[in-house]
């Protein structure tokens, strides 16, 4: 029996650059960088300046979603459902009110920290201010699975809605989890993806306090994030959301829907090594399983969007294992960090960057690591697409996510044939 | 009556509920406000009156049945002095 294909036809996001997928891209290819100065409210304690981040001040939740779902969801979970919304209209798939049921299909979702801010915000409230209760809303906000489970509410899905939260490789491994779903039969269509909303006084302050956070005031906060550089300075915290709607080949043919591009393979690993160092060998497992989940061989892919947060430490590492998986083709292979434009979304990231990947396939363009006029000796090694993206051709390629705790998801994407 | 303008004004910010069809006869259920609405329309209702709701056996099914409720602690707060 041939193993079942598994289809993208839908895309949705939440950016800073709005929700349209291809002019989202289209900025990307320019090397434009969505990182601006923010100030969270409230406020940081008295002496600490806006940091660099990447925020959706134009996101209008009750435009989108309506006044209930505002007031019964957290930050996270408007920018998640959102972003599935669009991708399932995207899809042409039906959006009647209330919903046909689908009975098999499924939601696939990740995030980091869930409806933090929710409770972040209430914890304020009682132990700063006195308030002396919570709201009784607070539970369904805050819980990780909310954004999963409004997504099935608004879209009929009747089978399994599950949400994964592995830090920074969340909604990479809620993505390869779909394609399992898919693949197994259990589901001809997922919903998949991931959304974050950390940029909250409490989240800013520890990943300061961790020494991973980028600085840069006014018009060099645009450049904070510098992936690969020699001069790179750390990390850039982000909000926003990204889905891909999965389906069977079958699914997808029979009913007639665009396909974008194949999701063809999914590796997952763990470093079991540190909570905050990565190791390029527990990335090569994961990159070597995801390349054997597709059945491709290393010098099939033409492009990897990396992980790439633009740590002092994390970087090269990274380049070390695709160096490692890819030998003497390594320098033919064009790699690229989109952290650098739009930053690090953490559970949210997985699901941006297959996204772009399934562009970057569908257009044959490769977008930029932004700003890298001056590549780390300890990063070369790989093509690298610097400063403004290139039009390559490409049939297959990846997309890596790395999380603290060592936990490393990488998606496998090939070009539609069918299509070309 | 002011319970009735609370509960309309919180009705219609946060479920855009019309506040027309918040009557007295009408059923809470039909006018969008499921157990989860009626739990923090509870807890707002609390807040702004400045009273508790005691743990009750039966929740209000109706308009009148909630504003009477609210009424009835308002009003045994301000005979006890409390």
């Amino acid at each position: 029996m041939t193993r079942r294909r598994v289809a993208v036809t839908g895309l949705g996001l939440t950016v800073p650059f709005g929700t349209d997928p291809g002019s989202v891209f289209d900025r990307l290819m320019a090397g434009e960088s969505a990182i601006r100065p923010f100030t969270p409210d409230p406020a940081l304690p008295n002496g600490t300046r806006a940091v660099p981040a990447v925020y959706c001040d134009g996101f209008d939740s009750e435009a989108t979603l309506g006044r209930t779902t505002t007031f019964l969801t957290d930050r996270y979970a408007q920018l998640g459902l959102t972003a599935a919304l669009a991708a399932w209209q995207d899809a042409g798939l039906p959006c009647s009110a209330p919903p046909e049921e689908l009975l098999n299909g499924a939601v696939c979702w990740g995030t980091g920290l869930g409806g933090t801010r929710s409770v972040e915000l209430a914890y304020f409230d009682v132990l700063q201010r006195g308030r002396a209760r919570t709201s009784p809303m607070l539970i369904v906000m805050g819980m990780h699975n909310a954004a999963a489970a409004h997504v099935a509410m608004r879209l009929g899905l009747g089978g399994p809605a599950t949400t994964t939260s592995v830090a920074c490789a969340s909604s990479a491994i809620a993505i390869g989890e779909a394609l399992r779903l898919i693949r197994s039969g259990e589901a001809d269509v997922v919903v998949a993806g991931g959304s974050e909303a950390p940029l909250t006084a409490g989240m800013l302050l520890a990943w300061d306090a961790m020494r991973v956070l980028a600085r840069g005031e006014g018009d060099a906060a645009a450049s904070a994030c510098r992936p690969f550089h020699a001069d790179r300075a750390g990390l850039v915290l982000g909000e926003g959301g990204a889905s891909l709607v999965l389906e069977s080949y079958e699914h997808a043919q029979r009913r007639g829907a665009r396909i974008y591009a194949e999701l063809a393979g999914y590796g997952a690993s763990c470093d079991h090594h540190h909570l905050a160092q990565p190791l390029a060998a527990g990335q090569i497992r994961a990159l070597r399983a995801a390349l054997k989940s597709a059945e491709l061989d290393a010098d099939d892919v033409d492009y990897v969007n990396a992980h790439g947060t633009g740590t002092v430490e994390g970087d090269p590492v990274e380049i070390e294992a695709l160096r490692g998986v890819f030998g003497a083709h390594a320098e033919s292979l064009a790699v690229s960090s989109t952290k650098s434009m739009l930053g690090h979304m953490l559970g949210a990231t997985g699901a941006v960057e297959a996204l772009i990947t399934v562009l970057a396939l569908t257009r044959q363009q490769v977008p930029p690591t932004a700003h890298l006029d001056r590549i780390d000796p300890a990063c070369a090694g790989v093509r690298h697409v610097a400063r403004v993206g290139e039009s390559l051709p490409l049939q297959a390629a990846l997309t890596s996510s790395f999380a603290f705790g060592g936990s490393n998801a990488v998606l496998a994407f090939r070009r539609n044939v069918a299509t070309h | 009556m002011q319970t009735l303008e609370l509960l309309r004004q919180y009705l219609q910010a946060k479920a855009s509920i019309d506040p027309g069809k918040v009557t007295p006869d009408a059923k809470l259920e039909d006018i969008g406000v499921d157990s989860l609405i009626l739990i923090d329309l509870m807890f707002e209702l609390e807040e702004s009156l400045n009273v508790r709701v005691p743990d009750i056996d039966t929740r209000p099914t109706t308009v009148s049945e909630l504003t009477q409720l609210f009424d009835s602690l308002a009003g045994a707060q301000l005979k006890t002095g409390t």
